[in-house]
């Protein structure tokens, strides 16, 4: 047990074993490995039956930072031996596991796992929006002339894309006079979608006239989009080819949405504005701010989901979940890792062993565990 | 170097057929299977040393679902290369 076996024992043993002489038997045992010695330093792979394979591999040069000073530094490639154990002599190694397998854990157990659930939560909507990107670009195609100038307002608040499809088939459904299914979904989305729509008003109303002028474009080819859909039922308002054809923008008009929250409706108004004039243009843009504004304080008393992300959620330590003694190369990153299931947590068991410099621990430190609980 | 080639060149070593060589390896073999199912470690000078190891259960996660698994420990046979052929392969 735990012994180390030299070429002699092992030639002892092997003696024994075998039919062969003694003096055959050393030498037999001492050529098997002087053998692979010779095959593989000279970059030749050696595959033994029942044993494994030796070859040689190549590493690559990596660059590396020295942790001390942050100097970067290349580690240069080189060439190692590598040892890969026939599938047979692995089993055969492994036989007193062979009982174990992988157990799927797929019961949340512990607060770790709903953040990593709430991660890729998030990342499947970073997705979404990503692929609504080229829906837009589809839009712009459509629509000719004035859209070149307003592509770069466009392009200046990201969810403009996602907002501006959910208006348009909002509308669609209240059409359709699907009242119930809109007053559900309205109900989850429509906060959320008011307070995009407050920021980047405010944000516009803030930018200089110049800036004013464009985001009006903006703003034109959103009411022609929900007129358009309108058109469709005949609730036409007859400008709509005043607006497609509109010549420089000398006259264009501005659609202006009102909601009233309670009933969860959405009419489109239209009130013509002439956009060379500055002061008008303001003016304009003070009300479209403000009837906006005071929806959005009405349905900001609305109970929203509570939001939490991974870096931000906080725990209590309960007691001692486990006692670990610290092995050679753990770390409290490893540890939180190997007990909680995320890298992320392993603040707390610092702040719960007093740890201040996670640097310095030493082998065979006792680290206490806590066991957490959502706040 | 395939295991043919590996047991001509042996049996060239140690004068003995090809047959023979082939079935002392078997021999070889099995008495350092026996050694490790022992948990001794095989250590030859200017080879290196042949042991088994313990590998600790860990919490594995699928990254592309989120899936935990808990793989089990196992044990696996580890080769480490001496100082000197290190050296020489270098």
């Amino acid at each position: 047990m735990d012994n180390k076996i030299n070429l002699a024992q092992l030639t002892e043993l092997f003696c024994k074993e075998s039919t062969l002489a003694k003096g055959v038997s050393a030498t037999f045992v001492k050529s098997f490995f002087e053998t692979v010695i010779s095959e593989v330093s000279e970059g030749e792979q050696v595959r033994i039956k029942g044993f494994g394979t030796f070859k040689q591999i190549t590493i690559n040069d990596r660059e590396s930072v020295n942790v001390n000073t942050g100097e970067r530094f290349v580690i240069p490639g080189h060439t190692k031996i590598s040892f890969t154990p026939d599938p047979v002599l692995k089993d055969f190694i492994n036989k007193p596991f062979a009982n174990f397998e992988t157990v799927i854990i797929d019961v949340p157990e512990s607060d770790g796992n709903k953040d990593a659930a709430l991660v890729t939560a998030l990342a499947d909507n970073l997705n979404e929006a990503v692929s609504e990107k080229p829906l837009e670009v589809d839009d712009k195609s459509k629509v000719p002339a004035e859209e070149n100038n307003c592509s770069p307002a466009a392009s200046e608040s990201e969810p403009k894309p996602v907002r501006k499809r959910m208006i348009g088939l909002r509308t669609l459904m209240k059409i359709l006079g699907v009242l119930l299914t809109v007053l559900v979904i309205s109900y989850c989305i429509w906060p959320l979608n008011l307070m995009h729509l407050m920021r980047s008003k405010m944000d516009q109303m803030e930018t200089a006239d110049s800036k004013v002028a464009k985001t009006e474009v903006v703003r034109n080819e959103k009411s022609q989009k929900v007129r358009s859909v309108q058109a469709e039922n005949g609730q036409i308002q007859t400008e709509d080819g005043q607006v497609q054809t509109a010549d420089e923008q000398v006259k264009s008009p501005v659609g202006q949405q009102s909601v009233t929250t309670g009933l969860e409706e959405v009419s489109t108004d239209q009130k013509p504005s002439t956009t060379g004039q500055k002061p008008a243009a303001a003016e304009q843009k003070q009300t479209d701010a403000q009837s906006v504004f005071t929806l959005t304080a009405a349905d900001l008393a609305r109970p929203v989901g509570s939001f939490t992300s991974a870096d931000t959620i906080s725990y209590r330590m309960l007691d001692v979940m486990a006692t670990h003694t610290l092995s050679e190369g753990e770390t409290l990153v490893r540890l939180s890792g190997q007990y909680y299931g995320t890298k992320i947590l392993w603040p707390y068991i610092a702040a719960y062993n007093g740890i201040d410099n996670a640097d310095m621990l030493h082998v065979g430190m006792k680290i206490d565990i806590p066991r957490l609980a959502n706040r | 170097m395939n295991h043919k080639e590996f047991i001509a060149s042996l049996s060239g070593k140690c004068g003995l057929t090809a047959d023979e060589t082939d079935r002392q390896v078997d021999i070889l073999l099995s008495v350092m299977k026996k050694l490790w199912a022992d948990n001794d470690s095989i250590s030859i000078s200017g080879f290196g040393i042949l042991e088994v190891r313990k590998k600790m259960e860990r919490v594995s996660v699928n990254p592309g679902n989120g899936q935990r698994m808990l793989v089990p420990p196992k044990l696996v046979l580890n080769y480490k290369p001496s100082a000197l052929l290190k050296e020489k392969v270098k």
